[in-house]
């Protein structure tokens, strides 16, 4: 066969292929070749794979916005990689639909934007100017490669490219800023007056067979809480802290002796001279040596710093740099700074930016922490360290044992711990060890509640674990009578209050329908009342519920005003006559309303737009989550 | 088929070869060459093109933006968009440069100038796409805004159907208002608020929500005519 093949290679056949490998070579490249193929995602849109390593990524940054947010008080159970894996994934779906979207309409990101944004954030900056050794060192904390954050980057600013033209280029039009302001900005004169439910108070005389009565209609309301009774076992890392024996401590000192050591810092002052522009080499070295002789002839290095130093930072301050600890400043400075003794003024140094005389002024030796100064934070750490070891070997026997227990007594003898016990434990329990949701929620699980198992081993923190079991569960049950006795009393006469107050509110509404004004019923009852002409939407001086009924209301006929009643939240009741309603008009609005329905209606349009555009390539996508 | 005996006879015949088929592999090559450089010569070009049009594009965005200190420059936006449209003509960022133009002219209530420009979007992006299905649904709005509301409708119910059937409705609820329509405009702004609540992330539409609100008065609810009277 090989034969075959050497002799077919000699024909014009063999020309054609290899005249295809080259081409294909040179535009797919090797790579395509070597390395293409094989998809290995957690999820596929349109035939594009998503990496597990982006849900990881997209799911730490999740983590760290909710820690940062929350601090400690975080619920471990938010952050459950499950959970925050299925949110993360959906918004990666999201986002390269949207990334496919704009590639098939050829919208790219320029390098040199790239860069503009890059230059242009200021956690990279160092002294307001962008630093690469920050920008790289930012980016390593956050867990992101450049190569990385200039993919993500480049994609931000495409999607944005893209809700620019689909969101950001909507407007109004003249016909529907009219038409909207005629709305917006309608105004109605409201009269309204109160009538307090105070004066309406009841003291009814109950009587038994109401009290019975009421009881027997309403026993939803007289229900106990449910609640449950709990036996739990507490394992908390304090417990599992042993005294560290001196000799350990000695021992660990000596081995972490040197990383306690404090760096040797020098602290210098200098005076900078710059070459003028016209002056010539001769001048400018001639104008230090004299500032150098000056200086052994014992001139006041400060002073001098004043009068000459081209570095007007530090010429105020006599010159003073402050504390290098070896990398503060330039190399040649630093050499030079090293070989100075405290008080000797240097040989000129040149530097980048200029010629320096420089006086070290202090120097501080590297000391060695001694032991008595080190000995807390080593005693906490090395205890801190065999505490949690010590617990988290309980906690996993903890949870052999539990997990085929009947109950926890079994397990807490055999591992010398205690049973603890709770009781009214309810679903909102908003206090105590068990206002943890995770701890609520495996009480109430069907397997702990239902079916009386042990809980697992729950994490509340690395240094705090609970395993529960419920001792009795108290089902909701009917208060008896006696106890509920008062509160029927009072729900009686609260409701006779009720119906006194609507009845006068009805006397009142009947009185202004029938012509009486507002005004002189609420005089003639002593009642307040009050008047808004021109109220519009976003008035404040009306009672909200007022205000929110006056625009419900059907408009007015010329002299009969709508008539209504509505409750505040105090019960009082509030009686309003709707007098008049008044058109918007576009060109009565002050620039600024104008401005703001401007705004208004262009914005909805594009977030409807934009909304309909995502939901739009979510439905038409092939979407495959493995 | 040959056999060679001899080291000497192989190296012959594949001189031989050479002779006759030398400067025919020689230009196939060449010619493979050119072909597959030249490709990536005008890829390349062409991604340098698009780069250059997201960078004015950039510019024009930039333009438009209000900084902290007072009005966007809508004089220079005009300008980059108008260049936009110019020189990269064929691109997707010449259609996005009109659609802002088209904006800018109805800010100035010059509804000409914004027909047009939305005329020239809906002539150069594909039929039935995302772009075109927005531009038709602002082309409407302008017309009726010009007073052609018989031709706005006509368009908006062609779209009806369409993946922005929301912000569709929305509009013809607002054009059956300018024509005085209240009944048809209530229904198409209840269609258009059912289909945005589909998506429950979004916030409510205040407008919207008003204007169905005017369109819907209520009765008092207590009368002391009929039935609060027992």
């Amino acid at each position: 066969m090989l034969q075959d093949i050497r002799s077919n290679i000699q024909g014009t056949m063999a020309k054609i292929i290899i005249g295809l490998i080259i081409v294909s070579f040179s535009i797919f490249g090797i790579e395509s070749i070597l390395f293409g193929g094989g998809s290995s995602g957690v999820a596929e849109v349109n035939g594009e794979p998503i990496s597990p390593i982006e849900v990881q990524q997209a799911v730490n940054t999740q983590k760290r916005q909710l820690i940062a947010m929350m601090g400690d008080a975080v619920d471990p159970a938010m952050l459950d990689d499950n959970v925050l894996g299925a949110q993360a994934l959906d918004g990666l779906i999201d986002r390269r639909l949207q990334m496919q979207s704009a590639a098939d309409l050829d919208l790219v990101a320029s390098e040199a934007e790239i860069g503009r944004v890059i230059a242009g954030m200021e956690q990279f900056w160092l002294d307001g100017q962008f630093s690469p050794e920050v920008y790289t060192s930012v980016l390593a904390s956050a867990g992101f490669t450049p190569a990385f954050f200039k993919q993500s980057l480049a994609q931000d600013l495409v999607l944005n490219q893209v809700r620019s033209a689909v969101a950001g280029s909507d407007f109004a039009t003249p016909a529907e800023l009219a038409l909207n302001a005629r709305i917006a900005s309608e105004q109605r004169d409201v009269r309204y007056l109160t009538i307090p439910l105070e004066r309406f108070r009841q003291d009814v005389d109950v009587t038994d067979e109401q009290v019975a009565a009421w009881y027997a209609d309403n026993e939803a309301n007289y229900m106990t809480e449910e609640s449950v009774e709990l036996e739990y076992i507490e394992l908390l890392v304090d417990d599992y802290r042993e005294p560290i024996a001196e000799d350990v401590l000695r021992q660990e000192f000596e081995l972490a002796k040197d990383s306690y050591q404090y760096q040797p810092e020098n602290r210098v002052s200098h005076i900078l001279f710059e070459q003028g522009d016209g002056e010539s080499d001769d001048a400018f070295a001639a104008r230090v040596a004299e500032a150098s002789q000056s200086l052994s002839d014992g001139a006041d290095f400060a002073q001098l710093a004043g009068e000459l130093s081209a570095d007007i930072g530090s010429a105020a301050a006599g010159g003073d740099l402050g504390f290098s600890s070896g990398d503060a400043f330039p190399e040649e400075m630093e050499e030079a700074i090293a070989a100075l003794e405290v008080g000797q003024v240097s040989e000129p140094v040149t530097t980048d930016a200029g010629v320096h005389l420089i006086l070290l002024t202090e120097r501080r030796a590297g000391e060695t922490a001694s032991f008595e100064e080190m000995r807390p934070q080593l005693e906490e750490t090395l205890q801190l360290t065999e505490a949690r070891n010590a617990l988290l070997r309980k906690v996993e026997d903890l949870r052999d044992l539990a997990f085929n227990a009947e109950n926890l007594n079994g397990p807490a003898q055999d591992l010398e711990l205690e049973v603890e016990t709770a009781s009214g434990v309810t679903r909102d329990q908003l206090e105590g060890l068990f206002s943890r949701p995770s701890l609520i929620a495996a009480a109430f699980s069907e397997d702990v509640l239902e079916l009386g198992h042990n809980s697992e081993v729950i994490e509340l923190s690395p240094e705090h674990f609970v395993a529960l079991r419920v001792a009795t569960h108290n089902k909701p049950e009917l208060m008896p009578l006696d106890t509920v006795r008062e509160q029927i009393v009072s729900a009686i006469a609260e409701k006779a209050s009720q119906e006194a107050i609507d009845v006068e509110a009805l006397r009142a509404v009947v009185a202004i329908n029938a012509g009486e004004g507002v005004e002189s019923f609420a005089v003639e009852n002593g009642y307040e009342w009050q008047v808004e002409i021109g109220a519009k939407r976003r008035n404040v001086n009306l009672p909200q519920a007022v205000l929110e009924r006056a625009f419900e209301l059907q408009a007015p006929t010329a002299d009969t005003p709508v008539v209504d009643a509505v409750s505040d939240i105090n019960g009082d009741r509030l009686v309003l006559a709707l007098v008049r309603v008044t058109e918007g008009e576009l060109d009565a609005l002050a620039p600024t309303e104008r401005d703001l329905i401007d705004r208004q209606v262009g914005a909805e349009f594009g977030t409807l737009i934009q909304q309909e555009y995502q939901s739009g390539l979510r439905q038409r996508a092939e979407i495959t989550v493995f | 088929m040959e056999q060679y005996r001899t080291e000497e006879e192989q190296v012959e015949a594949l001189k031989r070869w050479w002779d006759e088929n030398g400067k025919a592999t020689i230009a196939a090559i060449l010619l493979a060459l050119v072909a597959g450089f030249g490709w990536q010569g005008w890829q390349g070009f062409q991604q340098e093109q698009l780069a250059t049009a997201s960078d004015s594009y950039q510019r024009l965005l930039q333009a438009m933006s209000t900084p902290e200190t007072g009005e966007p420059d809508t004089a220079a936006a005009r300008e980059i968009a108008g260049q936009i449209k110019k020189e990269y003509g064929g691109s997707t960022y010449a259609q996005f440069a009109a659609l802002h133009l088209a904006r800018m002219a109805v800010n100035d209530a010059d509804l000409a100038t914004a027909e047009a420009e939305l005329r020239w979007v809906l002539a150069k992006a594909d039929a039935g796409s995302d772009i075109a299905q927005i531009t038709q649904l602002r082309l409407a709005r302008v017309l009726a805004s010009s007073g052609d509301t018989t031709q706005a409708l006509t368009l908006l119910d062609a779209g009806a159907d369409g993946d922005y059937a929301g912000a569709y409705a929305m509009a013809r609820g607002d054009v059956f208002m300018m024509q005085g329509d209240e009944s048809q405009a209530r229904a198409a702004y209840s269609e258009a608020r059912v289909l945005a609540a589909a998506d429950a992330t979004l916030p409510p539409l205040a407008t919207l929500e008003q204007k169905l609100q005017s369109l819907n008065p209520q009765a008092p609810e207590m009368t002391g005519t009929t039935a609060d009277e027992g």
